[in-house]
């Protein structure tokens, strides 16, 4: 029996990490790929998922037939899963919400939370109920080293699936069939576990049996007729009702979709539309390319970074350039363009001046050796991360090095020509600011999308009306709404002086990778459609900087050692300890994968390597610390050092990830920091409990552990969504890092005189 | 000790994992249920809360004798009032608010409190309102503020009208004389209320408009349609033109994409036809949510049969905007399609928006077919209507010339 359960456990670790990080993907597309949303995916998967351990944990006490509820629990995990993969794409319209409406903070967290709900409380029962079977039948192990075995069963499993998710899975299988999988995989072992159930005397055995017997044969028929591949398309295809959904993938930067009507094509990243062809936005593209173009004197060489195909080549080609460099963020958006082609963009695909590159752009940028006249950014604004890599100081500053003396970068903004609220000043200024910083001139022409123009040659932009109209007839432009007289509409004073007033109010925080300032705005912009109660909020959080939170961590730890002197026990700051390395925990979660994103803009295909590192980390952590404390008698000793070692982590941390050599693709090093993050914060939950209850036998063990559950998973759950939304984005990596390292000081200090005072 | 030894070796430590650890013994479900639970909900619920607040608690310093009473109004016993500007007729007792935001019950009176408080003064060409069939290639003076009794979805100025005044980060102090100053000083022909829409701001737009006909000047507005009628035909004693959006033809619609009624806006399309003022049209064709070709038929017909073929209609092409930005932009060829749905109803004057450079961007005559008002965009490239009539035919185009 017991050969039995070891695969069932390593299926069920990694069941749970598949589970887990398929449905964050799927999110994260209905999200708008967002990165931040990904901090309350995972809290909110950290909870529920402690729920079902709970509450459910208890459940298989009281059973006699320990394997067939086992059995049962599996089944409604597989079942919940699959269905989960298929709801996520239409969670907007189960929580009432249009699909063609973006999704608001508050939506988000519901809809995490419902999509979630069930697929993680099976899976936390189902860790329960593994080690209550491996106890049952394991009977000649002691009751704690099994545990710790499916601890590092379940933690192998982990690896295993997020390893296999990422590079076999993922890049073959439609999330569905890879769901299905999972389910055949998972009721194999449990046929396994429940051996020759057909011999069995007891009914209940026969049923679950049988039932597992059945589902399989349905899971394999779904796959085997291809039926999967339908439920995917249709899952699919409800998000875009009305449409035609020609393509529909997943590249390592996120989901591309393609639509159809009425012989006009949109292309969709994470659910965004980006470009539309064969007629795009002519008032946008005209604007945004000519502008800039009849500002040069002489465009030979341009770059289009990011939305080129479907009107901006076709424009720039007007100006009789030598050539045109193109590269997207994600480059399957390209492959998509060039598939699914109209008369405009072949055209464009076919002019010889184009050279099409694929490959990240930022990595382009960075390793071209090229020079260029212009450098278009096509990107709206910086939403998320992954796109705030083309608006930070570190970019513009690559940007400027391939740029001619004469050069210009050219970049836009949402504005308006009718009112600019908060939000608009302050992301249009966060740029602005970024801007002057790299470059001495820069030129702002407001409308409805601001453009802006920067160059290191003052020359280049104090090209007037008459100037850019004059070579507007020179190079003889057929353009259909870019005349001379919009010229002069477009850089009437009245716009700028207006423009400026408003922005003058804005922020003078700058935009850099580890601290993406934009991404806060840009985050704010977007919260004040959707809940303009919390603008409040966000406006009070840009007031805060690093030496209010240091005062405020100083004034709690006064009033802890004030409040401590009065317990004369060391175990008092204890609970707090670990609750801050719960928060730790998330956090480092966090800082790795936005890290990641931000070095390499791929996160989205290797979120499953650095979660599954890190929750094998803490497994691996746990047991040595279990191992430890029979070995050792010091465990106060150890217990600080290690709370010491997760503060001194703290600054480690983003200190090796801002390394400059970094940014070459070396995405391996985030294994061992993820790994070694993860065992660092699972050192510190069997020594604290250890501790306590040393100190505190009468607390007892049930309120012991209920105590540091809560508190650890309080600190996660919290890091999961202030960390994401509010600190990293505030205050960057580094600034993050430090709040956390203040907040482990303030708890270590606590504890250092707690000690001191019990002495 | 042994006791205890047994103990600590249950626990374990956190992460994803962690949380699989409270099997033996477990912790007191009591203990999870209030700590845990006590702290979500809290969290949650403030949060929820705070995301329904308005900006500020109160209205910025309210001086009564600084706000001008609202018209159109009744009282009700306790002191609460109805507001009968448009088709909500909101009822507040004391110191609440209206749905558009932008009045109050202030001590059993109605006040408006955007009076004077305009947000964006702004000049356009006459034809971003759109408004082309009146004086092509001129200038309008714009005025709009803060409120809304609409919550389109995929509002365009969404950062004034979703907002109340005391959320504007501005707004300037301009009361209606000065108003009208500025378009005399600035020689600007007609005043025209848009942005937001001007059912929300009607006193300010009222006495404007007052004013602005005695000097002389031409009164425009461009609204959602859902005023009231008695309001609405005393503001038209002092409107030249009105731009009205009909946003789609289905309840349905309006309902879910609006949170509104299609019913109050064809009345206002009927008054204005009944009190003879120049009347235009706007259709936003959102794809795969008012563009059913069937629908665009009956609307067109009902254009027709109501309102007569001389009204011009004019579908725009919807890029994504607001809260919808998970959708494709107009196919063009759907405007079109529209587009001819609509000519073939019988409308006379039928044209294409937010398609720079279109050939429908341009009207036609509707007896020669020639083009006799060249646009690209909001700019008059040529005019050849001449004394109201086609300069090539000679047939009479109908609007204000």
């Amino acid at each position: 029996m017991k050969e039995r359960i070891t695969p069932a456990v390593m299926v069920m670790g990694a069941s749970g990490i598949v589970a887990q990080i398929l449905l964050l993907r799927e999110l994260l597309i209905v999200f708008q790929g967002n990165e931040l949303s990904i901090g309350v995916i995972l809290a909110n998967w950290l909870i529920l998922e402690a729920c079902g351990a709970f509450f459910f944990g208890r459940i298989i006490d009281r059973r006699k037939s320990k394997v067939e509820f086992f059995v049962i629990v599996q089944i409604a995990f597989c079942v919940c899963f699959t269905a989960a993969v298929y709801f996520s794409r239409n969670i907007k319209a189960i929580i009432g919400i249009a699909q063609a409406e973006a999704l608001g903070l508050f939506s988000m967290i519901a809809a995490s939370l419902l999509i979630l709900f069930s697929v993680s409380i099976a899976h936390g029962a189902l860790f329960t109920f593994c080690c209550k079977l491996y106890d049952t039948v394991g009977k000649e192990s002691r009751h704690a080293s099994s545990i710790g075995r499916v601890y590092i069963l379940e933690a192998i499993g982990t690896l295993i699936g997020g390893v296999l998710l990422t590079y076999v899975l993922i890049p073959r299988f439609n999330s569905i069939k890879i769901a299905l999988a999972i389910t055949g995989l998972n009721l194999i072992v449990c046929i396994l576990l429940l051996g020759r159930f057909w011999l069995s005397r007891q009914r209940s055995t026969k049923i679950v049996g049988s039932a597992c017997l059945l589902l399989l044969l349905l899971a394999g028929a779904i796959v085997l007729t291809g039926f999967d591949q339908n439920l995917n398309e249709a899952s699919v295809a409800n998000q875009w009702p009305g449409q035609h959904v020609l393509h529909y993938e997943n590249s390592i930067h996120g989901n591309v979709a393609v639509t159809a009507r009425e012989g006009q094509y949109t292309f969709f990243s994470d659910g965004v539309p980006i470009i539309t062809t064969p007629t795009p936005n002519t008032e946008f593209v005209e604007e945004f390319i000519h502008l800039p173009m009849l500002s040069h004197p002489e465009p030979m060489e341009i770059l289009i970074i990011s939305g080129g195909a479907g009107g901006i080549i076709t424009e720039v080609l007007r100006h009789s350039v030598k050539k045109i460099d193109y590269v997207e963020l994600d480059p399957l958006i390209l492959k998509l363009v060039k598939r699914y082609s109209t008369a405009l963009t072949d055209n464009e695909f076919r002019s010889p001046e184009l050279q099409i590159h694929y490959q990240d752009g930022r990595y382009f940028v960075a390793h071209t050796d090229n020079k260029y006249d212009l450098i278009f950014i096509g990107f709206s604004y910086p939403r998320d991360l992954q796109v705030n890599r083309l608006y930070t100081k570190e970019f513009f500053i690559i940007c400027s090095d391939r740029l001619k003396t004469e050069g210009l970068l050219v970049l836009n903004l949402p504005g308006s020509l009718t009112y600019l609220s908060r939000e608009l000043s302050d992301l249009n200024r966060c740029i602005i600011n970024t801007l002057q910083e790299v470059y001495p001139y820069t030129r702002k022409i407001p409308g409805d999308v601001n453009l802006y123009l920067a160059s290191r040659s003052g020359s280049i932009l104090s090209a007037g009306h008459s100037d850019l109209t004059e070579r507007y007839n020179k190079r003889k432009l057929d353009t259909r709404l870019l005349t001379p007289d919009h010229i002069m509409y477009k850089l009437h004073p009245r716009w700028l002086e207006r423009f400026i007033r408003s922005v003058e109010r804005g922020t003078d925080r700058i935009n850099r990778d580890f601290q993406p300032a934009a991404v806060y705005y840009s985050l704010a912009y977007w919260n004040a459609l959707f809940a303009p109660g919390l603008r409040r909020i966000f406006t009070f959080l840009e007031g805060v900087n690093l030496w209010m939170v240091l005062m405020v961590f100083t004034g709690l730890t006064l009033l802890l050692l004030g409040v401590g002197a009065k317990f004369k026990s060391v175990t008092t700051p204890i609970p707090l300890c670990v609750a801050t390395t719960g928060f730790a925990g998330m956090l480092f979660d966090l800082v790795l994968i936005f890290a990641f994103q931000i070095l390499y803009g791929y996160v989205f295909h290797w979120i499953g390597i650095i979660i599954s590192a890190i929750m094998a980390g803490t497994a691996l952590g746990g047991h040595i610390a279990t191992i430890t404390l029979k070995r050792t008698r010091n465990h106060l000793r150890i217990f600080m050092n290690i709370e010491l070692a997760v503060a001194a982590f703290t600054i480690i941390l983003p200190i090796i990830l801002t390394q400059t050599n970094l940014a070459e693709n070396r995405p391996l090093v985030f294994l061992p920091l993820a790994l070694f993050s993860g065992i660092l914060v699972g050192l510190e939950f069997p020594l604290a409990n250890h501790i306590y209850l040393s100190n505190k036998p009468s607390s007892g063990l049930s309120h012991t552990a209920g105590l540091f559950y809560g508190a650890d998973l309080i600190g996660g759950w919290l890091a999961g969504i202030a960390g994401g939304i509010f600190l990293l984005p505030l205050f960057g990596l580094l600034g993050a890092c430090i709040v956390l390292c203040m907040l482990k000081l303030s708890t270590l200090v606590a504890l250092v005189w707690a000690l001191l005072r019990s002495r | 000790m042994t006791k205890l030894e047994n103990h600590h070796e249950c626990i374990y430590p956190r992460g994803t994992p962690i949380s699989k650890n409270l099997f033996k013994n477990g912790i007191s479900r009591r203990d999870f249920l209030k700590r845990g639970g006590l702290f979500l909900t809290g969290i949650g619920l403030g949060l929820f809360n705070l995301s329904n607040l308005p900006d500020k608690d109160d209205p910025q310093e309210l001086n009564k004798d600084s706000l001008r009473e609202a018209m159109f109004y009744r009282q009700l016993d306790r002191g609460a009032v109805q507001c009968d500007v448009c088709f909500r007729q909101c009822r507040l007792g004391k110191g609440q608010r209206s749905f558009c935001r932008n009045k109050m019950n202030i001590g059993g009176r109605l006040y408006n409190l955007v009076h004077s408080r305009p947000a964006a003064v702004q000049i356009d060409p006459i034809e971003k309102e759109p408004a082309y069939h009146m004086y092509p290639g001129t200038e309008i003076l714009c005025f709009g503020t803060a409120g809304c009794n609409f919550r389109c979805k995929f509002c365009h100025n969404w950062h004034l009208s979703q907002r109340s005044i005391e959320e504007m980060e501005y707004t300037y102090d301009l009361p209606p004389a000065e108003a009208v100053a500025i378009a005399e000083r600035k020689s600007i022909p007609t005043i025209s209320f848009t942005y937001n829409e001007p059912t929300s701001f009607y006193e300010y737009v009222y006495d404007i408009a007052r004013i602005a006909k005695k000097k002389g000047l031409n009164v425009l507005f461009h609204s959602n349609g859902a005023m009231n009628p008695e309001p609405l035909e005393e503001l038209l004693k002092f409107t030249d033109a009105v731009t009205i959006d009909l946003k789609g033809f289905t309840r349905q619609f309006y309902e879910n994409v609006a949170s509104a009624e299609l019913d109050p806006v064809l009345r206002t399309l009927k008054t204005i036809k009944k009190e003879n003022r120049w009347l235009e049209i706007v259709n936003l064709v959102i794809p795969g949510l008012n563009d059913d070709p069937d629908h665009i038929e009956a609307m067109c017909l009902w254009i027709k049969d109501n309102l007569g073929e001389d009204v011009p209609l004019h579908f725009s092409r919807f890029f994504p905007n607001y809260r919808l930005t998970n959708i494709a932009s107009t196919p063009v060829k759907k405007l079109e399609k529209a587009h001819q749905i609509a000519r073939n109803s019988g409308l006379k004057y039928v044209t294409i928006g937010n398609v720079p450079g279109h050939k429908h961007n341009s009207t036609f005559c509707p007896n020669c077919d020639k083009r006799i008002i060249h646009r690209t965009h909001f700019r008059v490239v040529e005019n050849k209507v001449t004394n109201g009539k086609c300069a090539f035919c000679g047939y009479p185009i109908a609007g204000i010339w």
